[in-house]
């Protein structure tokens, strides 16, 4: 029988992140539904969408229905020393990019503060593929380097208004853009291609980065591919793809960003990274590196899951025993798939699979 | 199997040659009717023509993995798509014109007409000139003849409605041509299926500037 790919309903996900992060040792992260409005204001291009829902509070102050999580835990993490791993489900209230409303959205992640090292860092990017898995088996997490990037920029003598510019078209990947700004900007034909090579860098770590090493002899270079190396090499491979379209806001993140895909799903369902810059910005000098998944993408898997009522159909006749039959559901519905037994189909119930049992205990595809 | 969502017209019908220089044929395409959807499975692709403007929206839902769109859509719908390559086909170019005998007063604000709001306004918001943006869906060149507006953005081609309607261009706001953009979360999962494809079309593209030049 072809096996079946059960997909989690959002709060089946959520539930099951949260017992993977409380395995990995993080602890639960409670906040209130609202921050102060000043923060986010501070920080608007740390958020997906500048729009904020905004009320005045009963003592006069201006708050905010929290538009994002991690900068309310990155402010809270001041009074603590030493290393703070926490986990959290929250919701946030974020305009949908189509309607131009505000939503409730479940955002479910976690974030490492303090002496972050290699191993930290390793297990965060650990924990992001396992997210992605939970959600779905066919997933790809997309891992840059902005600090790369940077570096890359400053060889090369890129000026500084063409980095934005230049940072979009690592984005869109589009080398022709990335040529136009270029041409004529100063940069020099070798450098140009350099960062068209990195432009073009894509797939498993162990393989690209090496080549990306190659690019520079310096030892600020290689050391830092190396260090990078180091750490993805723990990871899955196929899971992992290096990829400098994943970069985020220089402004914000340094070192490792990236963001998680699934397979049939349009959109990231997953971006986090190292953001010490952003505590820097909240004054705190702290290292740092979280991620968030995006529930309400679930949403397009349950559609997806939706395709069908059920994932298998087992019909069985008189001559199978109870004791059979109730062993073969318990059997095929113990991956979470939804099983319903029937002794005819029903056509109005689309099933995935249908399957019978044989009179003697065994099952086969119809 | 690739979702390639082409864009319906002139600009379409350039970009199936395109793809079919490219070995990307699909013979059902060209049996006419009001089908939208045409699919050679031996080739790995399945077309459907849809509105140019449309087509951004189509990618970044993922429904079509690929597609063909102008320049001028993407910097106007900004859609959060990867742009893998410049087609070198559809050119024209995004353009501010306005009436033969135009003044421009800066003591007040610039009346814009245009199809093209985002564009036009990050136009005038770099030069930090103050513009009345007036949003039209068509027959922008009107606009300024009937004195709704002092200039118009829009795409210019050959220029002849321009002329005909005495208008000329002050300014080229950037030069416009066809791109094929791709899902990103599809391109992840289909990655060499369409790192193949761009590479057989640049070998077009390539072999046809090279012919340009010869000739």
């Amino acid at each position: 029988m072809k096996k079946t790919i059960s997909l989690p309903t959002p709060d089946v996900a959520e539930s099951k992140l949260q017992d993977l992060y409380r395995q990995a040792g993080y602890l639960p992260y409670r906040m209130s539904k609202f921050e102060e409005y000043d923060l986010y204001a501070r920080n608007r291009e740390f958020l997906q969408s500048p729009n904020i829902i905004t009320f005045t509070d009963a003592d006069g102050s201006l708050r905010a229905l929290k538009p994002d999580v991690t900068l309310s835990i990155a402010k809270n993490a001041a009074g603590t020393d030493g290393l703070t791993k926490v986990f959290y489900s929250e919701s946030v209230y974020r305009p949908d990019r189509s309607t131009n409303m505000f939503r409730e959205i479940t955002q479910t992640g976690l974030e490492c503060i303090g002496p972050v090292d290699g191993y930290c860092m390793a297990e965060v990017l650990f924990l992001a593929v396992k997210s992605l898995e939970t959600l779905c088996p066919e997933c790809v997490l997309d891992v840059s380097f902005p600090d790369l990037l940077t570096k890359a920029f400053k060889k090369a003598r890129v000026k500084d208004e063409d980095v934005p510019a230049l940072m979009k078209a690592f984005c869109a990947k589009s080398p022709h853009t990335l040529s136009a700004i270029l041409d004529g900007s100063g940069v020099s034909g070798k450098d140009t291609e350099i960062l068209l090579k990195l432009l073009a860098a894509e797939g498993e770590p162990k393989k690209v980065l090496p080549g990306i090493r190659a690019l520079y002899e310096d030892e600020d270079w290689t050391g830092a591919v190396d260090d990078y190396l180091m750490i993805l090499s723990v990871l899955p491979q196929k899971r992992v793809c290096v990829d400098f379209s994943a970069a985020g806001s220089l402004t914000y993140y340094n070192g490792i960003v990236f963001r998680g895909f699934l397979k049939g799903i349009p959109d990231c369902v997953l971006s986090g990274g190292r953001y010490d810059l952003l505590m820097e910005r909240l004054g705190q000098k702290k290292l740092a590196i979280g991620f968030a998944v995006y529930l309400d993408a679930c949403e397009a898997l349950l559609r997806r899951r939706q395709d069908y009522d059920l994932d298998v159909l087992l019909l069985y006749t008189e001559n199978d025993s109870l004791k059979d039959v109730f062993k073969a559901v318990q059997s095929l519905s113990a991956d979470g798939s939804r099983v319903r037994a029937a002794k005819e189909a029903d056509p109005a119930i689309r099933a995935r699979t249908v399957i019978k049992l044989f009179g003697d205990g065994r099952i086969g595809t119809c | 199997m690739l979702n390639i969502a082409l864009p319906k017209g002139r600009l379409g019908e350039k970009v199936l040659e395109l793809f079919e220089a490219a070995s990307y044929t699909c013979p059902s395409i060209h049996e006419g009717g009001r089908k939208l959807v045409f699919e050679n499975v031996e080739a790995g692709v399945r077309y459907f023509w849809v509105k140019p403007s449309d087509v951004a929206i189509y990618v970044e839902r993922g429904t079509a993995d690929l597609g063909v769109a102008g320049l001028d859509i993407i910097k106007e719908s900004e859609p959060d798509v990867y742009e893998l390559l410049d087609l070198d086909c559809g050119k024209c170019r995004m353009a501010v014109a306005a009436p033969k005998d135009f003044r421009d007063d800066p003591a007040l604000p610039l009346r814009v007409a245009t199809k093209f709001s985002r564009i036009a306004s990050a136009y005038y918001a770099k030069k930090g000139r103050q513009i009345d943006l007036i949003h039209l869906n068509g027959s922008i060149e009107l606009a300024p003849i009937l004195g709704l507006s002092d200039v118009i953005v829009d795409i210019v081609e050959t220029g002849t409605t321009l002329r005909e309607n005495d208008l000329v261009i002050l300014d080229t706001i950037m030069p416009i041509s066809a791109r094929l953009i791709a899902n990103k979360s599809g391109y992840k999962f289909k990655t060499e299926e369409t790192k193949k494809l761009c590479e057989r079309l640049s070998a077009v593209l390539a072999g046809r500037k090279n012919e340009g030049k010869r000739s």
